[in-house]
């Protein structure tokens, strides 16, 4: 099997500093953009990210997940973290036009769109509520609050459609890594 | 697949902790229960983890733009770096194993002598250095004199330890070189941050002292509205007993005393000030009026004979007890002889023909 991008650089291959930042750059940017108020911040949170990237990509196990899912997961924990400790709260100025984006846009890498249609399909497969509060959680980066308050449902409830639908995804997607994933 | 699965406190914890990030006793409660169940199993991990999902669920949302060129140069060349640094840290580490081979050869070097140098130059050795034995078989089989011989081995000596000296420094040099420049890329981060937040606090101290200065103004403002306002109430709802005061304490006031013309137990007097044109009445056991019907009206009558008192004003007595009532004379009363109250129609009259007169006040100085 072939030495994978992050297991190279785990390994100190300068070379694959730039096939990471050209299959992935693009990935983390959007991700730290559209979790940061301006494009400063945004490339602020990049760099941090891609430094946990270096430090952690010694422990990347291709058996456990794809690189892609394995980076988007370090940079949602670094972006967390950021968007926590600043106090701000996001604006959800962008909501109507961004509202049903998801899953119309096709991710333009190879092994990210793997993953995104994956995850998708997964994702219809849950019920429309529990659907929609992971959206806005996981897309817009809603607090709990907000989407109790903009589902005009109890937090609660919030709270349960989150959990049931997590639980429900991780069983269709580890259903779909054992069963070799998309037909 | 149940519908309501039993979800424990910690998967709960877990699942908002990667979807809304934790806070507070929540936080708390979470690295609690991490550390319980990482005491009683250590690697129940699923194969596909809370974390990982929110990360797929966020790649089948994302919206892929391109990175800018002059952001990807950066953290090129920081990866780079990090790459060089972990190249070091290994060059370091073959060094570390070559000293501990030199140094084994050279405890081998105390071993008993060999007969011959070639013997001891065989490839598996590597390079190696002339010793004390050595140099005795040397001096055995070459006309060059002793001394000489030791000095070039002193020589020798010298050279090898500075050499052993420059590599592994060079070596090392070069790993913390990397390293710095893992930690200049670290802290230009950390200075970034520091200074935007600097930015941030500057700008809400100048938003602060705005506010202050705004804040100030409004006092101002509200203060001297207050004062307008309490002239105007003053003015509408003069406080009787508050003017009484102001006016008995001007030297240009003299307290006049009421003549209960009817003997029915009314008493009272008055402050007056002529130069300042106002004055005050305190009035005891007047009876109460009905202002519907009728009202009470203050006449001042004037020294110089004027024949026409003047219109004091006309006033209601509401309650039993002691009252304060504030004179406000239509003209002006130059010098007062006499204040007289009487019980008027409704509104007042412009002249009195005196029926009913309850009190008077004669000047206390004509008395």
């Amino acid at each position: 099997m072939a030495e994978s991008i992050l297991q190279r650089v785990a390994r100190g291959d300068q070379s694959a500093v730039e096939e990471c930042l050209s299959q992935f750059g693009g990935l983390v940017w959007s991700l730290a953009k559209r979790l940061s108020k301006t494009d400063a911040d945004a490339e602020d949170a990049t760099q941090e990210i891609f430094l946990e990237i270096w430090k952690n990509s010694v422990k990347y196990d291709s058996s456990i997940s794809s690189e892609a899912t394995f980076i988007t997961m370090i940079a949602r924990r670094r972006l967390i973290d950021r968007h926590r400790k600043q106090t701000r709260t996001l604006d959800t100025v962008s909501m109507d036009a961004d509202f049903n984006s998801p899953g119309e846009v096709e991710p333009d890498r190879v092994e990210i769109a793997e993953e995104a249609t994956r995850a998708r399909e997964c994702l219809k497969q849950l019920r429309p509520d529990e659907r929609k509060v992971l959206e806005l959680s996981v897309f817009h980066h809603l607090s709990q609050a907000k989407i109790a308050d903009m589902l005009e449902i109890p937090l609660g409830t919030v709270k349960t459609h989150a959990r049931r639908g997590m639980i429900r995804l991780r069983e269709l997607l580890s259903l779909e890594s054992v069963t070799g994933g998309a037909k | 697949m149940s519908n309501s699965p039993q979800i424990g406190r910690h998967d709960e914890l877990l699942i908002d902790s990667v979807l809304f990030g934790l806070e507070g006793i929540e936080a708390e409660e979470f690295t609690k229960l991490k550390d319980q169940i990482n005491q009683v199993n250590e690697s129940d991990e699923p194969k596909v983890s809370h974390e990982m999902v929110a990360a797929a669920l966020d790649l089948s949302f994302l919206k892929i733009e391109t990175m800018p060129s002059s952001l990807a140069e950066r953290i090129v060349s920081q990866g780079r770096a990090f790459c060089a640094s972990l190249a070091a840290e290994r060059t370091t580490a073959d060094v570390g194993e070559n000293r501990g081979s030199e140094l084994t050869m050279g405890s081998r070097d105390s071993e008993p002598p060999s007969n011959s140098i070639s013997e001891k130059h065989s490839p598996s050795s590597g390079t190696r250095w002339a010793t004390t034995d050595d140099l005795e078989n040397t001096i055995s089989d070459s006309s060059v004199s002793p001394r000489e011989i030791i000095s070039w081995a002193t020589a020798a000596a010298i050279a090898f330890v500075a050499y052993f000296v420059w590599s592994t420094g060079k070596a090392e040099n070069q790993v913390a070189e990397r390293k710095l420049g893992v930690l200049q890329s670290e802290n230009q981060l950390l200075l970034r941050d520091l200074t935007s937040a600097q930015k941030k606090a500057n700008e809400l101290q100048e938003a602060r002292a705005d506010a202050t200065d705004k804040l100030l103004v409004f006092k101002a403002k509200a203060e001297s509205a207050s004062l307008e306002l309490q002239k105007l109430q003053d003015k509408l709802y003069p406080d009787g007993k508050k003017i009484y005061q102001q006016v008995a304490k001007s030297e240009d006031a003299i307290k006049w005393t009421w003549e209960d013309v009817d003997g029915k137990g009314i008493s009272g007097d008055l402050v007056w000030d002529t130069k300042g044109q106002s004055g005050s009445m305190k009035i005891s056991g007047l009876p109460k009026n009905d202002p519907s019907e009728k009202q009470y009206q203050l006449w001042i009558i004037e020294e110089n004979g004027r024949d026409k008192p003047v219109d004091g004003g006309v006033f209601d007595i509401t309650s039993d007890g002691e009252v304060y009532v504030v004179m406000q004379p239509k003209l002006v009363a130059s010098k007062p002889s006499q204040f007289v109250i009487t019980l008027e129609k409704s509104g007042g009259v412009v002249q009195s023909n005196l029926d009913e007169l309850p009190l008077l006040a004669k000047a206390p100085d004509a008395e």
